[in-house]
């Protein structure tokens, strides 16, 4: 017999939320439910956790969605909490937005369909597992996993779970990467030859800060945030961003901040979603990767066309094309030019993305960044970032993700999880 | 860019190990001991926590089984314990599982937590017996993780003893044990175990865990079964439980095309909302056998599944649904008419466009304003003139769409009307909208005659008018683009140097370098000079070019910069692109006192990022035979300051260490006031000053004074009070046997 109506069952889907480079476009409200508005049964319930800085911006893109209400936020900051249940109060028109210091509690409520995960990013996999073993749907901002172990580790236990899963690489979602990327993929550049992916400098701190006295946990519980990073003792600086610069904190010697974006875009230029680079050399200021079907995939943080931040270029042996977050493009060929689309949003805008996010929540179809696809661009990132660690060429066999003849490198492929997250 | 021998901590712990030798035993060499043995000497000496941590850190990189003593024991300390526990789980041999087994009783809490969790990643299926009494903890942490564990060593035994657990568990443990179920048929299933999996998978789904575990399971074993699984993916979907429904909708898409014909043959069964929900996974799919079925449903079904329909007919659609869809556009439900405009802007085949055409002659108002949005979204060139007369209409809606439109679909053909538009309606209200379209439709066309077009077309035109034109040059680009805005540029006519000067500053390749230096240096308006100043920086900073043409420019633009800020863009050009080149210009802006501070740090900056010159052979310059102590002196300067690894960095310290000389302890000094370089520099001074002392003692207590004045690290500020005293001392002796 056909499943009975329950408040999961969602009247509303957007079939462009699934479309390769189609870009969603936002449900009319009109289907929804009278007058606009969404029955309180057919709303997506989310939680927060880590809601500051761009976890905070996310966040308020996913409150206007009208089939969305955000009932509840997490983070190791009192007055963080407090600031984002305000806003979430004021919009939702009451003040029933629950506050939890440890996000484990917001997981347990049954309530709650999604998460959106914007904590340092030491803790988004263990987080975005945690989650998922709860039966929640996860938008998780990137870098996902700061190691190849947690990623892999990540990906299985969102395919085991079979929930819904989104990097936040949004990229994907906005037109220009996705023409620049289609122009790729049609032959219109000829046959592939280089790509190129901006990344950000790279660095390996890994000292400690001199310690001062923690916090009162009700004000910053230091123990949580920490999380899974390995013990150190307190300074007021790594909660303040300074954690950003510190290795323990964050990934790939900083490489995914910016690479999980456009290795990303890389990737899917190049055919490339399902596998990774083989190879990876550092050269100067580049680090130089080889796809097996010869592809070149260069990572470096200069030498762009100023088209804005996080740009990508991909070349083939008749042509290239460029662009970034601006939303301007550039290419070589004046066949090309008479195409190409208008800027429409900024590269860091992640509204369309999220739109892609909930409308596959609903409809339980595959959203653009996917696990499986920020499972192989973020081992690639995290291949080269141990490229330029160790300085040697480093090879890896892109189906068992392990390098070839390289003890060093493959131990460096998992990092410390410090108890009791260990998932 | 090479990953240092011995990490930050090993510099640290072994400064702290070896300076009294070194300051103490005259140079003498070091044997050198390897990594692991030099890591356990940490762990089992009174050093502090930092350096104990990172000494796991550097063996689970290189550690081997001498190292697990050493470990094992501190696996019971709060802090250092993840850190071991790690370095033992990449650690090869036997030694390390024995040793995490071991841990298991001696540990409660977190700490055994941890324990297990290694456990697991090292798969360690000998400690399966130590493991099973833990799933009976009062401890539910532990119980958890003892579960997991069990489930991550994937074996048959544990599969059963998982299958057991889970009618015997309590409530509250049951969920973490059913996930652990799922995490052991994940391991079985990799060793080729698919039946003893799906077994696992479906013992989860007959068992009272929550929900989702149990839907979980249904997918898993979906998945584990592959076209096997057709019978339960139409049980899922017709389960009446919303979450297998759920899951059934996910697993349809990996099962593929078999599944759309499933999902077709059950579609009319399904209330509406689900309907609609199934179309959208017979779009993913893409199977175009089950188009009937959509279309039928975009013609006569409820709303919400029209509108579903409608989408999925633009995956799997051509133009012989346009008919279907162009009525849709019609339609009295708006939601339905706007997903059919926007299904047909995403239709495939090449007939699409020439209906799409059609309906931009429609007599329906409605249909040519969806007509106009759809060529523009699916580029159309031969809907240009239609759009032009169009962009006139008097109807605004009608106008403004049109106008819109041409900026995606106008080519250099259409260039010469779409200036007469710009120049039509230069002081309308609809300018600033024709000039976005003008300039995105220029940035499309051929470069040198789209810019030859607009410079033809600015001929005997006022000056506003000519700036509307040029505009779009800078998305034009190219040579003919670049001379006629640097023509504006120089055309002594206020209106248009302003916007030349403006546009200049966003051009997007270098060619506008030397244009952008001869304005600087010829205009004669003090704003626009500082404005092409600007820009000429920008394209060092930002565009692409050799070093040696980035330097050049940076050169010229120190030479022509009569303002600090202008200099400050400079020194962070220099910081960007660290080259030797840019040290100089740097060096050399040091004497400029209002950047003096920003140079400096630009200097330690390039330093820093400088890349080594070609190393041809294994043994570093300054380590080579026969040759002065001064020459010595001068390569280790230079591996200091440009090296090819942090550990030639540091050989090179230990070099100037090992061969004393006034000149090496003179750069040291230079180095101290450098935060990166201060320790290494006060460790040679202190080591050094004593021998420098008998052929120069007053340089010697000067730099031993300098390492006062500037370290806080208190054992080398010791270690450099004890040698003051000791030259002090010998500068007395020698006197007093004299008196």
């Amino acid at each position: 017999m056909p499943p009975t109506k329950t408040r999961r069952i969602f009247l509303k889907t957007t079939a462009a939320a699934s479309a390769g480079f189609a870009v969603p476009t936002i449900v009319p409200s009109s289907v929804l439910g009278l007058d606009g508005k969404v029955p309180p049964s057919e709303r997506i319930l989310l939680g927060g956790i880590g809601i500051w800085h761009r976890g905070s911006y996310v966040l308020s893109t996913m409150m206007v969605q009208p089939d969305v209400r955000v009932v509840a936020v997490s983070d190791v900051r009192s007055d963080r909490r407090l600031a984002v249940k305000a806003v979430a109060d004021r919009h939702n028109g009451d003040n029933q937005c629950a506050m939890y210091r440890d996000f484990r509690e917001l997981l347990s409520r049954s309530d709650i369909d999604a998460v959106l995960i914007a904590t340092g990013d030491r803790w988004h996999a263990h987080a975005a597992m945690l989650a998922a073993n709860a039966g929640k749907d996860v938008y998780c901002e990137k870098p996902c996993a700061i190691s190849i172990a947690l990623t892999q580790a990540l990906a299985d236990t969102i395919r085991r779970t079979g929930c819904v899963f989104q990097a936040g690489t949004q990229r994907r979602n906005i037109s220009n990467f996705a023409h620049a990327v289609r122009l790729a993929q049609s032959g219109k550049l000829g046959n592939l030859q280089t790509l190129y992916a901006h990344i950000s400098g790279l660095e390996d701190n890994q000292n400690w800060l001199p310690a001062q006295p923690e916090p009162d946990p009700e004000e910053i519980d230091w123990n949580l945030w920490l999380g899974p990073a390995p013990w150190r003792p307190f300074n007021q600086a790594y909660v303040d961003r300074e954690w950003r610069k510190h290795y323990d904190f964050s990934a790939g010697y900083r490489l995914l901040g910016l690479g999980s974006h456009t290795v990303d875009l890389c990737q899917w230029a190049n055919n490339a979603d399902g596998t990774t680079p083989i190879e990876y050399t550092v050269h100067g200021n580049e680090i130089v990767c080889r796809y097996a079907n010869g592809v070149k995939l260069i990572m470096r943080s200069s030498g762009w066309l100023g088209l804005g931040g996080c740009p990508v270029r991909f070349e083939g042996d008749e042509g290239w094309v460029e662009t970034g977050d601006s939303g301007r493009m550039a290419v070589s060929l004046d066949s090309l030019r008479a195409n190409l689309p208008a800027p429409a949003l900024y590269g860091t805008a992640p509204e369309m993305h999220v739109r892609d996010f909930f409308d596959c929540v609903k409809s339980r179809a595959k959203p653009a960044t996917n696990e499986k696809i920020m499972r192989k661009s973020h081992i690639a990132c995290h291949a080269a970032a141990l490229a330029w660690k160790l300085g040697r060429k480093l090879t890896l066999d892109p189906v068992t993700e392990e390098f070839v003849d390289d003890d060093e490198a493959n131990r460096m492929r998992s990092r410390i999880a410090r108890e009791p997250w260990i998932i | 860019m090479h990953y240092p021998k011995y990490s930050k901590y090993a510099l640290a712990s072994l400064a702290a190990l070896l300076l009294p030798v070194i300051l103490f035993a005259q140079q003498t060499t070091q044997p050198s001991q390897d990594e692991t043995v030099q890591a356990i000497s940490v762990l089992t000496s009174a050093a502090d926590v930092f350096d104990k941590a990172m000494a796991c850190r550097q063996l689970s990189l290189h550690g081997d089984p001498r190292a697990v003593p050493a470990l094992s024991t501190l696996l019971s300390d709060r802090k250092l314990g993840n850190y071991a526990r790690t370095a033992l789980e990449t650690t090869p041999g036997q030694e390390a599982s024995t040793a995490l087994r071991e841990a298991i009783p001696e540990l409660q809490g977190d700490l055994l937590i941890g324990v297990l969790g290694s456990i697991g990643v090292r798969r360690d299926v000998a400690a399966i017996d130590a493991i099973v009494p833990l799933l009976g903890q009062d401890n539910q942490a532990v119980a958890e993780a003892a579960a997991r564990t069990l489930g991550h060593l994937g074996t048959p035994s544990t599969a059963d003893l998982l299958r057991k657990r889970l009618s015997e568990a309590t409530p509250k443990f049951r969920p973490a044990v059913g996930n652990a179920c799922l995490i052991c048929a994940q391991r079985l299933a990799e060793q080729g175990e698919r039946e003893q999996a799906v077994a696992l998978c479906d013992a989860v789904q007959d068992s009272d865990v929550p929900e989702h575990i149990r839907a979980a399971a249904a997918y898993n074993a979906i998945q584990l079964l592959g076209n096997d699984a057709l019978p339960r993916l139409i049980e899922a979907l017709n389960s009446g439980r919303e979450s297998h429904f759920r899951i059934a909708l996910k697993a349809a898409r990996d099962l593929g095309v078999d599944a759309s014909a499933e999902i077709v043959a059950q579609f009319a069964k399904h209330p509406p909302e689900q309907q609609a929900l199934l179309l959208v996974a017979l779009g993913d799919i893409g199977n175009q056998t089950a188009l009937p079925t959509v279309v039928e449903a975009a013609k006569n079904g409820k709303p919400n599944v029209r509108i579903q329909a409608v989408r999925t007919l633009a995956k799997l659609g051509d133009a012989a649904v346009v008919p279907v869809l162009v009525k849709a556009v019609t339609d009295s439900d708006s939601s339905v008419a706007d997903a059919a405009r926007a299904a047909i802007a995403a239709l495939q085949g090449s007939q699409v466009n020439a209906a799409v055409i059609a309906m931009l002659n429609s007599a329906e108002a409605s249909i040519v304003v969806s007509a106009i949005d759809i060529t523009s979204q699916r580029n159309i060139p031969s809907a240009t003139p239609t759009l032009l007369r169009l962009a006139r209409d008097e109807v605004m809606t009608t106008r403004r769409a049109a106008i819109r439109a041409l900026a995606q679909t106008a080519t250099l053909d259409h260039l010469p009307e779409l200036i007469d538009l710009t120049l039509e309606t230069l002081r309308l209200e609809d300018a600033s909208m024709v000039q976005k379209t003008l300039v995105a439709a220029c940035g499309r066309m051929p470069p040198e005659e789209c810019a030859q077009t607009l410079a033809n077309a600015m001929t005997d035109l006022p000056p506003e008018a000519k700036v509307a034109l040029l505009e779009p040059l800078v998305a034009v680009g190219g040579t003919r683009a670049l001379q006629t805005v640097v023509t504006a540029a120089k055309s002594n006519n206020e209106v248009m140097e302003d916007a030349a000067t403006r546009i200049l500053g966003k051009w997007l390749t270098a060619d506008a370098a030397p244009e952008l230096l001869d304005l600087t240096q010829t205009l004669s308006h003090g704003k626009y000079k500082t404005r092409t100043l600007r820009a000429y920086i920008r394209i060092a900073r930002q565009l692409n070019m050799t070093n040696d043409e980035r330097m050049e420019v940076c050169r010229n633009a120190i030479a022509l910069a009569n303002r600090d800020a202008e200099k400050e863009l400079v020194l962070e050009v220099l910081q960007r692109y660290p080259t030797p080149t840019g040290l100089q210009l740097a060096q050399a802006m040091l004497q400029d006192k209002r950047v003096k501070e920003i140079a400096q740090s630009t200097i330690a900056s390039i330093s820093s990022g400088l890349e080594a010159p070609d190393a041809d052979t294994t043994v570093p310059p300054f380590a080579r035979e026969n040759m002065t102590l001064r020459d010595r002196v001068a390569e280790c300067r230079n591996a200091v300051i440009f090296p090819q690894s942090e550990e030639e960095r540091r050989h090179a310290f230990e070099t100037l260490r090992q061969y004393p000389a006034p000149e090496g302890l003179a750069f040291a000094v230079t180095l101290l006031s450098h935060k990166m370089y201060e320790q290494q520099a006060s460790t040679t001074i202190v080591s050094i000053a004593s021998k420098v002392a008998m052929k120069d003692r007053q340089k010697s207590q000067r730099a031993l004074q300098q390492v006062l004045h500037m370290t806080t690290n208190v054992k080398l500020r010791q270690a450099a009070e004890q040698q003051l005293a000791l030259i002090q001392a010998s500068d007395t002796q020698p006197r007093a046997a004299a008196d």
